[in-house]
Parts: C-alpha cells; sequence; structure tokens
C-alpha cells in the first residue's frame, strides 16, 4: 500500500524527463528501503516520513531547476545548487507572523482542513483497514482455487477432492495444489465439555504455500492426508495460549476434536490464523479412492505461483486442464472451469474493493469543499492584502516569490488543520473499531492510525495547500501594481473576484449535495431496517446454534429424536413461552431454491422461478408470536416416512393463486447445491403471513417452510420464547441440552433483537458516518456561502449606498442580493445530483435495496440545502438593505 | 562543466562509485553505513543527485551487467566515469589541503600524518 502510494504521488510531483530516466528505478529504492525498514520499531514510519517529505523537496528542486534552464540562466553549477533553506524560513516566520495577526481566518481555515482532512483520513484508515494484505510472505502470489460453470449460473463453488487430484496430477504451474475448508470444531480435553473453536480442515501442503513454519513441534505430513493415517490436530497460537497456558510440554497431548482423539503436534506462530480467522487445524484428506466422480466434500484450493510464473500464465493452463477434464468426464465436468484469482481477491473480491474505494472517493468530496472553503477565505483575504502584495511587487518581490509565501502560508494552515484531522480520525477509527471490528472474522483485517494512513495524511495536506492555495495565491501575485494601488475598493474589484469565488461556492453546494445524497440514501437503507416490521417477536426470544456432531450422530441419521427430545423439555419448563429450531434465523438469512407449480408450464432449470426457504420444527410460528393464516403448522409426524408438506407465505400464495386457495396445492423444489437435486411433489398445508424471512436486505420475496424432519441439516437455530430477560434462559437450556447429551455444545447465544442489530451494525455504522460527513460538508458549503456573500456585500456597499441614495428600496435591494446566492445554489443543486445519480450505483449493496435514484432523498437533500442556502444568502443580504447611504459613502 | 566542489551527497556517491559499480538502493546502503548514519540519501534525493551528476558527467551508466543470477533487469547500474575520478580526487585533496590548515592552526587536534 506504501509502495502504490508512493507511485502514485512520484507520478505526480517530479517533472515528466525525471520521470521517464528514473521514476521507475526510484519506487524500486523506496521498494528497498521500505522493505529493510521492516520488523524495526517505528522504522517504517520514519523511512515514510522521510521519503515523502523529500520527496516532495525534490519535487520543488526538479521543477525549479527545470524552469530556471528554460528561461536560460542557469547560473551556478547544477550539482552545487540547493535549495534555500534561508529562503524558506523567511517565509515561514513571515507566514506564522501572518496568520497570527489573522486569528479568525486562520481558525476558520484550519477548522475547515481539519473537518476535511479528518474525515478522508478516517474513511482512508477504514479502506486501508479492509484492503490490507493477509498475513503471508508475498501474498500477491499465492492463489485460491474454486470452480466455474456458467451453464448452470454457478461462480466461485468448492471443488472436490477429485479436483484436487487431478489438478496436482496435471499442473506445473503453481508450486503445489493445497486445499482447505473452514469450519468449527468441538475442542475438549478427555471427559470435560466441549468448547467451540473456529478451525480448518487444510492438506498438508497448505501451510507450505503460505510459507507458515510452526513455530512449536512440526506440521503435517503428506501421508497424513490419507484415510487411516494417525488422528493429529495443530494449534494456533491463541487456543494454545488461552486454553493450554503456553505448555510447551503440549506436542504429544491427546485432546477432542468433534469426538475424535488427536496428538497435538505443532503449535503455528502468534498472529497466525488461516484462512480467515481460524485457530486450530486438522488434515483434509484427500483420497479420491472409493468416492464416487461430482460428489464428497467440497473444499477450495490453495497454491502458490511458481517463481517466474505470472497468474494469468497459470490461468491459462488450469484453462487447459479443465478443458481436459470436461472431455475426459463428461458426465460430471461439464461446463466446468477451474476459477483462479489472488487469496487477497478471493476474501476481498474486486467489486467489493471498488466499493470500498467509492466510499473514499466520496468522503474525499468534504475534502474538496473544505479546500473550496480556504480557497474562497484566502481569496478574501487576498483582496484585502492586495496592497500589501502591489507594494512588495514594487518594490522588487518576483512574482515566485509572492506566490511561494502565500503557498507557504496555505501549508502551514494546512499542516495544523492536518494534525487537528489526523486526530479526528484517530477517534473515528477507535470508535469504529470498537462498534464493528469484532464482527469481522478475518484476523488481519485491523482498523487503526497507521504508518500508511500518516503517508496518506501527509500527502492530502500537501494536495490541500496546492488545491486551496494556488488559485488565491496566482489570483493575488498577478495583480497590475498601479491598477491596484488606483483602485478605491481595496483592490476586489481589480481581482475580479466575483466569478472565481462564485464558482468555488457552486462547488462547494455540488459536493455536499452528492454527498448528502449518498448518505441521506445509505441512512434511509438503515433505517427502513429498524422501523420496518419484521413481522415477528424479538426482544423476548433467544437464539442460539446447535450442531450434532458425527459420532454420535452419524451422517444420514434422522436427527428428529433429539430435536423433539430438547424441545419438549424445554417446554415443560413454566418460564417458556416457546421453543422451535429451525435451518436459519429469521430476520437473518433464508436459504434460496428454484421451484415449480404443478400444473403451471415447466421452465428450463435456469428459469425457474426463485423463492426464500427455511426449515422449521413444529411450534416455531407458535415461538415467533406468529398465528398461521389458514391452514395448519407442522407437527411431529410430518417427517420423512410421511408425505412431503410445505408452507408458504401470502406473498407467495398472492404470486401464483392470487383469490384462490393455496392449501391443498402442490409444488416440487429444485436445489442445485444439494444432492438431493429435486424433491417429490409437496402438498401446501399452511399459509404464513409475511415475515421478514432474511430481514430487510433486499427486496422481500416470496418464501416457502418446510419441516425440519425433512430436510438433513446437521446445525440448527434453537428459538426459546421466554419473559422479558431471555438470555436469562441460557443456564435453563445449557442444563437440559446436558440431560440429553454433554457433548453437544451452545454457541452464539444471543436473544433474537440482538443478533439481527448485530447482522445490520457494518451498515448502520457507515449510514451513521456517512451522515456525519454529509452534515460537515453541508456546514462548510453554508458558511462557504456565506462568507462569499457577506464578502459581495461589503464590497459593493459603496454600490449600494449609491443605489439607495437614488431612490431604490430596500426590497429591491435584498432581491438583488438573495438572487445572486440563489442562483450560485440552484447550479450547485443540479451539478450535485448529476454527481449523485453517477456516485450512488456504485454503492452497491451497503444501500440496502433503496434505489440509488431514490426520489424522496434527492427531494429532501435539495430542499434541505435549498433552505440551508437561502438562509446563509438571506443574512448578508437583508444586512445591504440596512446600510446607510451616507455612512458607506462616507467611509471610502 | 566541471563543478569547482562537489555537495556532501555527490562526494559520497562518487565515494561509493569509486571502486565498484552499483545499483541504486546499494548505493544508498553503502553511504549510509561508511558515514555511520550521517548521510542518508532517499530514493528522490538520490536520483535528484544522479541525475545531475550524470549530466554533469561525473557518473556513466553501466554497460555492464552484472553475473546474470546476481542481476535484477529492473535495476540499472552506475559507475564512475573519468572526470568524476577527477572531481573527487580534486575534492578529497581540497579536503586535505583544508584539514592540514586547520591543523597548523591548532583547530584539529590528533595525528599529523
Amino acid at each position: 500500500m506504501a509502495v502504490r502510494l508512493f507511485r502514485w504521488v512520484a507520478r505526480f510531483a517530479l517533472p515528466r524527463d525525471f520521470q521517464e530516466r528514473y521514476g521507475a528505478e526510484t519506487v524500486e529504492v523506496f521498494k528497498d528501503a521500505y522493505r529493510d525498514a521492516t520488523g524495526q520499531s517505528f522504522g517504517k514510519t520514519a523511512v515514510i516520513l522521510r521519503e515523502f517529505a523529500m520527496l516532495a523537496a525534490t519535487s520543488v528542486r526538479e521543477r525549479l531547476v527545470g524552469a530556471r534552464r528554460a528561461m536560460g540562466s542557469m547560473t551556478r553549477s547544477s550539482v552545487t545548487m540547493t535549495l534555500n533553506p534561508e529562503g524558506c524560513w523567511r517565509d515561514l516566520r513571515h507566514s506564522v507572523r501572518m496568520l497570527v495577526k489573522n486569528p479568525g481566518i486562520t481558525a476558520l481555515a484550519s477548522l475547515a482542513f481539519a473537518l476535511g482532512i479528518g474525515s478522508t483520513v478516517t474513511m482512508f484508515s477504514i479502506s486501508h483497514g479492509f484492503l490490507r494484505d493477509p498475513p503471508f510472505p508475498e501474498p500477491d502470489r499465492v492463489v485460491s482455487l474454486t470452480r466455474d460453470n456458467f451453464a448452470e449460473n454457478q461462480t466461485n463453488v468448492r471443488i472436490t477432492v477429485h479436483d484436487v487430484s487431478d489438478l496436482r496430477a496435471q499442473q506445473s504451474t503453481l508450486e503445489g495444489v493445497a486445499a482447505f475448508v473452514e469450519t468449527s470444531f468441538d475442542l475438549s480435553g478427555v471427559g470435560d465439555r466441549p468448547e467451540r473453536v473456529l478451525g480448518a480442515y487444510v492438506t498438508a501442503n497448505a501451510f507450505d504455500m503460505l510459507r507458515a513454519r510452526p513455530w512449536l513441534g512440526r506440521g503435517f505430513r503428506d501421508e497424513e492426508e490419507r484415510p487411516g493415517a494417525d488422528p493429529v490436530v495443530i494449534l494456533g497460537h491463541g487456543i494454545w495460549a488461552s486454553r493450554y497456558q503456553q505448555d510447551l510440554a503440549i506436542l504429544g497431548t491427546i485432546v477432542r476434536v468433534n469426538g475424535v482423539q488427536r496428538a497435538v503436534v505443532g503449535v503455528m506462530p502468534e498472529g497466525f490464523r488461516f484462512p480467515y480467522i481460524e485457530d486450530l487445524w486438522i488434515p483434509l484428506e484427500v483420497d479420491p479412492v472409493g468416492v464416487e466422480r461430482g460428489s464428497g466434500r467440497r473444499v477450495r484450493g490453495l497454491g502458490r505461483l511458481r517463481e517466474g510464473v505470472s497468474l494469468d500464465e497459470a490461468r491459462a493452463e488450469f484453462a487447459a486442464i479443465s478443458r481436459r477434464l470436461q472431455d475426459a468426464y463428461p458426465e460430471v465436468n461439464r461446463g466446468v472451469t477451474a476459477r483462479m484469482v489472488t487469496f487477497k481477491d478471493f476474501v476481498v473480491e474486486p467489486e467489493a474493493a471498488l466499493m470500498i474505494h467509492a466510499m473514499v472517493l466520496v468522503v474525499s468530496f468534504v475534502l474538496l469543499v473544505a479546500c473550496a472553503n480556504v480557497a474562497n477565505l484566502l481569496l478574501a483575504r487576498a483582496a484585502a492584502r492586495s496592497r500589501e502584495v502591489a507594494v512588495r511587487t514594487a518594490l522588487g518581490a518576483s512574482r515566485r516569490r509572492v506566490v511561494g509565501q502565500m503557498l507557504m502560508e496555505t501549508s502551514v494552515i494546512a499542516a495544523v488543520g492536518g494534525v487537528l484531522g489526523l486526530l479526528l480520525a484517530h477517534v473515528g477509527v477507535v470508535m469504529f473499531s470498537n462498534t464493528i471490528a469484532d464482527l469481522i472474522p478475518i484476523s488481519w483485517m485491523v482498523f487503526r492510525v497507521d504508518t500508511t494512513v500518516l503517508a496518506f495524511t501527509f500527502v492530502l495536506i500537501l494536495l490541500a495547500s496546492v488545491i486551496a492555495g494556488t488559485l488565491p495565491a496566482w489570483k493575488a501575485s498577478g495583480v497590475d501594481v498601479n491598477e491596484v494601488l488606483k483602485d478605491e475598493s481595496r483592490g476586489a474589484s481589480s481581482l475580479r473576484l466575483g466569478r472565481l469565488s462564485r464558482g468555488l461556492v457552486v462547488g462547494e453546494v455540488a459536493f455536499s449535495c452528492a454527498l448528502l445524497t449518498v448518505a441521506g440514501l445509505m441512512v434511509k437503507g438503515v433505517m427502513g431496517e429498524t422501523v420496518s416490521k419484521l413481522g415477528f417477536a424479538t426482544e423476548d426470544v433467544l437464539a442460539a446454534y446447535i450442531t450434532l456432531r458425527s459420532g454420535g450422530y452419524p451422517a444420514g441419521d434422522d436427527l428428529t429424536p433429539f430435536h423433539r427430545d430438547l424441545l419438549e423439555r424445554l417446554e415443560a419448563h413454566p418460564g417458556v413461552r416457546g421453543a422451535a429450531v429451525s435451518t436459519f434465523l429469521p430476520g437473518l438469512t433464508a436459504g434460496r431454491m428454484s421451484y415449480q407449480v404443478e400444473g403451471e408450464p415447466v421452465e428450463p432449470e435456469a428459469r425457474l422461478p426463485r423463492v426464500l426457504q427455511n426449515d422449521v420444527s413444529p411450534g416455531y410460528f407458535a415461538t415467533l408470536g406468529v398465528t398461521p393464516i389458514a391452514g395448519r403448522e407442522f407437527v411431529w409426524s410430518d417427517d420423512r416416512g410421511s408425505e412431503g408438506v410445505v408452507i408458504v407465505n401470502q406473498r407467495f400464495a398472492d404470486r401464483h393463486f392470487p383469490g384462490d386457495d393455496a392449501l391443498g396445492r402442490r409444488i416440487k423444489i429444485h436445489n442445485i447445491h444439494s444432492l438431493e437435486s429435486e424433491t417429490e411433489w409437496l402438498r401446501i398445508v399452511g399459509l404464513a403471513p409475511d415475515m421478514a424471512m432474511n430481514g430487510n436486505r433486499g427486496p422481500q420475496s416470496a418464501g416457502i417452510y418446510r419441516p425440519l424432519a425433512q430436510s438433513r441439516r446437521r446445525t440448527v437455530r434453537l428459538l426459546v420464547r421466554g419473559p422479558a430477560d431471555p438470555l436469562g434462559l441460557t443456564p435453563l437450556v445449557l442444563a437440559e441440552l446436558a440431560n440429553i447429551d454433554p457433548n453437544v455444545p451452545l454457541y452464539e447465544v444471543a436473544p433474537l433483537d440482538r443478533a439481527i442489530y448485530l447482522n445490520t451494525l457494518p451498515e448502520r455504522t457507515f449510514g451513521v458516518m456517512f451522515a456525519l460527513y454529509g452534515l460537515a460538508g453541508l456546514l462548510l458549503a453554508t458558511v462557504g456561502l456565506y462568507g462569499v456573500l457577506a464578502f459581495s456585500v461589503r464590497r459593493r456597499s459603496k454600490e449600494i449606498g449609491i443605489r439607495m441614495a437614488m431612490g431604490a428600496n430596500s426590497r429591491r435591494i435584498l432581491w438583488l442580493n438573495f438572487k445572486s446566492g440563489l442562483f450560485q445554489v440552484g447550479v450547485g443543486l443540479a451539478v450535485g445530483v448529476g454527481l449523485a445519480a453517477l456516485i450512488s450505483p456504485l454503492m452497491g449493496e451497503i444501500l440496502m435495496g433503496v434505489s440509488p435514484y431514490d426520489p424522496p432523498v434527492y427531494g429532501l437533500v435539495v430542499l434541505a440545502m435549498a433552505v440551508a442556502g437561502a438562509g446563509a444568502t438571506i443574512i448578508p443580504s437583508a444586512r445591504a438593505t440596512r446600510l446607510e447611504p451616507i455612512e458607506t459613502l462616507r467611509a471610502e | 562543466m566541471v563543478p569547482t566542489s562537489l555537495s556532501s551527497q555527490a562526494f559520497q556517491i562518487l565515494l561509493s562509485l569509486s571502486d565498484r559499480q552499483l545499483h541504486g538502493y546499494a548505493i544508498i546502503r553503502d553511504v549510509r553505513e561508511r558515514t555511520g548514519g550521517q548521510v542518508k540519501l532517499t530514493a528522490s534525493t538520490l536520483y535528484s543527485a544522479l541525475k545531475r551528476m550524470f549530466e554533469a558527467g561525473l557518473i556513466k551508466e553501466s554497460a555492464k551487467r552484472p553475473v546474470p543470477e546476481l542481476d535484477d533487469e529492473r535495476r540499472r547500474y552506475y559507475a564512475i566515469s573519468a572526470a568524476g575520478k577527477r572531481a573527487l580526487e580534486r575534492e578529497a585533496e581540497r579536503f586535505d589541503r583544508l584539514a592540514a590548515m586547520a591543523r597548523r592552526k591548532g583547530v584539529l587536534r590528533g595525528r599529523t600524518t
């Protein structure tokens, strides 16, 4: 990241000829220096600060050398020429003196910069946190392998063990093909209660691909991938420290993982997690013998590009292998192609990365507004100072000196603002991190102000100084000395500032309008989630996960007796008002399935309609406080042995049987992700009201429920409805669970409303942040508008005085000023709405289903800004009408 | 155009190149180690200096590459030119003379060699 930033900055900072000869090498050397600094405390920070500072100095110096040469006035040897530090120092002192003399403008400008830089740096720190490299050496060379089947609408799905062994046998561009599948395990000693831990099955070579070595003990051996090998396990540093108190004699200890006794053979180093945050690893069996092609466990592939092989070359080879496999096994591999992306792109898909970048872009508008604001303040001051400048020029100061001096002043303001902004950003990032970092299950996504963020801030300060300072400095220094000294209106008219500062105001209004609109869309999405009714009880419902592991519960076993036993025991307690299990938690997620309705024309598989789906136990609706509209709930006798039944929701009934009775009709379900690709005909026995099955993300859709007893899920969600505080039920549930089977863990226990709340917390957080950014932008724009108009009124006070002396009434004067202000606001809003319409579609899912062109939000923002703009315009306009003609004329 | 005196950076770079050819980062490291960290070049200052020294004819880009297994095609190697050698010698002699003067005046104590 730092390297990319350096390259980017160097491209702008260095003159072209330098760029062409030395640009690439300069970046290479920076890379070397940066790499060498790794591991020293503050080493990276020091290198970055020094390199960027000297880059800025070199940029100035090289450009001056170029300019001097162009003027043909190169008098001193270029080797011995250096920047004149005394001149800089003098400028700096002068700047500080000038700024201290004008504390109002200095403070206002610094605050504007602080808001702008603070907002942008906060968002950048967050995006930088999301887009960090995974903690493996040369992460860009680690690739993931999945498969696509475009004909069947599948992308990025897991591969089979046959794929792994075929790819291993045929490929040569990767150092090896490894595989992994993340999951959670029940970990226990011998005889104690299991603890739920996140872990992964990995092939023996997976750690080699990552260049990771155990800190203690050894990695997996190739033979441990085969069935029947001695059962072993490798622990993560975290588990080893927390559960085993960093016991150095842990190697060889027997632990139980999912009920199987395994010997600990290694402990990974501190900070190592794979694939995301998992902390315990078990060998993945890759033995295609005895597994039918196209079936068996699905895994994700992993590899590392061989030295000298590019990603494209490896992709080409894997595409060729895919074609060979399609020819060799047409029945299972038809249409299947290998999908290879870098592991980083696999974790954060490029579309998501684009969205994160879009958010930084949107927030940088606050900074642009701030720059426009500062530029306007400085322009006003430049007008006031044009006499001073004219005198300096008359006494022989070159234009470059004058511009340099004024730029230096802007830089000092920007530096003060930057430091304040950095503090703001630090607070913002800490708050962000405390709010949602725990919800991000990826270990290396850490949010903090680090060296890269510091470098970014430094660049922002430079950019902001240049953007905000150049125009006023240029304008002020380009004065015609004679004109200014003759000009009586304090130089303002000879600078022709009017059009320029009006243009800046239009820009400010446009950017804040765009920002507020995007923020408004996000807030609307989040508010929709909170306000709209989910359609079921949440506050008094306890939600938790239960997984019945192999061992006691072999694959394919009917788990219904266990569920029934547990629910009946729970419901026997007086405090429990209902208990149920389901595959998905309501209001969070739901499955999606294709289906067909009996009697309707049959479509090809890909074009079948889709519904949300959940598998539920008897008592599900009652537990959520919902009564079926018609028909019945499921009963325990709806099991594998009996007729297939289904409950549909109101939307489903409206879609297919409007005005007709849905009960008794039959549907069939297709599921491309399961072995059971097509069910029997299922009879509709109940009609449920619409509930937000997957929360309020995206448009609501038709939904169906099937009896849990007729599905094969091993992990279920337990729902228990109790008194006001559902968490109080936890000991009871644990006790009853232990009565049936002490080896079944209960995890992710939370009140249902809390679970739903946490699920949308990222959107909420971003919504609040953007609303704050939008308000900051609005504040800056309003103040800017006010400032420009107030200045213009003051500048024209003589003209207004004459007009009034000639008999213009005050209403006319008011309107004259008001009109020009409103015109700027109007143009700004039009541009802003256009910008918002360009950017909002990039925000994608963050808008939570709100249309990127949602008319109410656009309307509200335009209205709010128009009101704010009118307010900022009317005060100075009104002041103009109160001017006493005599006073203003005398004042000159 | 041969300059009358060298900047301390240019002097250090020429000193690094006086007995071998080096690529950019190697120059930085050599200078840093030789001066005990007193002269620290950054990527941009290095190439800014190299550019000017190249234009003044003090250094040349090396046509020779190191043995292939040590070579990295992204890097260019720099070598001192005949003029650079002369400038370096002159500068060193100048320092020597200055040091001798200082010693005669008792400003610089210590070895008299």
